[in-house]
C-alpha cells in the first residue's frame, strides 16, 4: 500500500532521505510543469522546484498534518513554488522567448501537428505577456489540475479573486488565438 | 433593441461566460449551457470564439515539462542545498526563548531600579545576560 505524504513527511522529519525521494518522485513532474509555464523557462523552473523541496525538508519537523494527505502536502507545495516563480517574475519581469520551454507535441499527422505547433507557439507569445499571477492561475488549473477553490487556496486569496485572474488570463489567451487568426 | 443589439449582447454574454468556465461547455452550469448551445447554432463568431478557447486550452494541457529521472538526484541536491539553512525544530529556537526571557527578566529587574549614579543599568543588564546559560543567543 501507498504511504500517504503524511507518513513520509514524519520521516522525512526524522532525516529520511529515502521517504524524501519518494516525495520528490511523487510532486516533481507536476511542480516542475507548473513551475514552467509560469516561469517560461525550464532551467530556472527547475531551481525553483529544488528550492521549495529543500524548504520542505527543512520545514519537515515542523509539519503538522491535517489529516488529508496528498492535498495539504500537495497543497503546500504548490503554494512554496508559486510563490517563489511569482517572485522570481517580479524580480526579472520578462524572459525572452526563445528560452521559453519547447513543447512537446503529441504523435499526430503532420498538418495536425503542424496547427498544433502553431497554437503552442501563439500560446507561449501570450503567455509570456500575462502577468505572474494570472499565470500563476492558469498554471494552478492546467497543470495541477486544481479547482478554482484549491487555486484559490494556493495562491491564499478569496475563489472570486483566483476567477478573475483566470477569467483575465483565458481572455488574453483567447483573443490571441482569435488575433493570430485574423492576421 | 433590434436583432443585431440583442445578439450582440447575447455573444458578450457568452464570451464573460466562456472566459469564466473555459471551453468545454460540459463543465457549464445547466442554464448558460443551454443559452450557449443555442447561441452557437446561429453565432459564427461564438463558435470562432469557442474553438479560439478550445486550440488555446488544448495547448495548455500539452504539459510543459514532465521528466521524472533523476528523482534521487533532485532529493540529494535539495537536501545539499537544506545543509546551511538550519532545520526548523522547536529545540533549535530554545536559544532564542531563552535570551527573550532573560532580557525581560533583566529589562523588568532594571525597571525597578531607583536611579542611581553611573554604572548600574549596564552591569545588571550584562550581569543577567551572563546568567543565560552559555547559550549563544547573539
Amino acid at each position: 500500500m501507498e504511504d500517504g505524504d503524511d507518513d513520509l513527511i514524519v520521516r522525512v522529519a526524522r532525516g529520511d532521505g529515502a521517504a524524501f525521494a519518494r516525495l520528490v518522485g511523487r510532486y516533481r513532474a507536476r511542480l516542475t510543469a507548473m513551475t514552467t509555464r509560469i516561469i517560461g523557462n525550464r532551467a530556472i523552473a527547475e531551481e525553483i522546484v529544488q528550492e521549495a523541496f529543500t524548504r520542505a525538508w527543512i520545514n519537515a519537523p515542523r509539519w503538522k498534518p491535517h489529516g488529508g494527505g496528498r492535498a495539504n502536502f500537495g497543497g503546500w507545495l504548490a503554494r512554496v513554488a508559486t510563490n517563489l516563480a511569482i517572485d522570481h517574475m517580479r524580480r526579472a519581469r520578462s524572459v525572452p522567448l526563445d528560452e521559453a520551454a519547447e513543447p512537446v507535441d503529441p504523435a499526430v499527422s503532420a498538418d495536425q501537428k503542424l496547427i498544433a505547433s502553431e497554437d503552442r507557439r501563439r500560446l507561449d507569445r501570450a503567455l509570456a505577456a500575462l502577468p505572474p499571477r494570472q499565470k500563476a492561475a492558469i498554471a494552478l488549473t492546467y497543470d495541477e489540475g486544481l479547482s478554482n477553490a484549491a487555486g484559490a487556496e494556493v495562491m491564499e486569496i478569496s475563489v472570486g479573486a483566483f476567477e478573475l485572474l483566470l477569467v483575465r488570463a483565458r481572455r488574453a489567451l483567447r483573443e490571441a488565438m482569435m488575433e493570430d487568426k485574423a492576421q | 433593441m433590434t436583432p443585431e443589439d440583442s445578439q450582440g449582447s447575447e455573444l458578450q454574454e457568452f464570451l464573460d461566460r466562456l472566459d469564466l468556465y473555459g471551453g468545454r461547455l460540459e463543465n457549464w452550469p445547466v442554464e448558460p449551457r443551454a443559452a450557449a448551445e443555442a447561441l452557437l447554432q446561429v453565432s459564427p463568431e461564438a463558435r470562432a470564439q469557442l474553438e479560439a478557447m478550445r486550440r488555446a486550452e488544448a495547448a495548455l494541457m500539452q504539459s510543459p515539462g514532465t521528466e521524472t529521472s533523476g528523482i534521487d538526484d533532485l532529493a540529494s541536491r535539495a537536501m545539499r542545498a537544506a545543509q546551511d539553512r538550519p532545520r526548523q525544530t522547536a529545540m533549535r529556537r530554545l536559544p532564542w526563548a531563552v535570551a527573550g526571557m532573560v532580557a525581560l527578566a533583566a529589562g523588568l529587574y532594571v525597571g525597578q531600579l531607583p536611579a542611581t549614579g553611573s554604572d548600574g543599568p549596564t552591569e545588571i543588564v550584562t550581569a543577567a545576560l551572563d546568567q543565560s546559560g552559555g547559550h549563544d543567543v547573539w
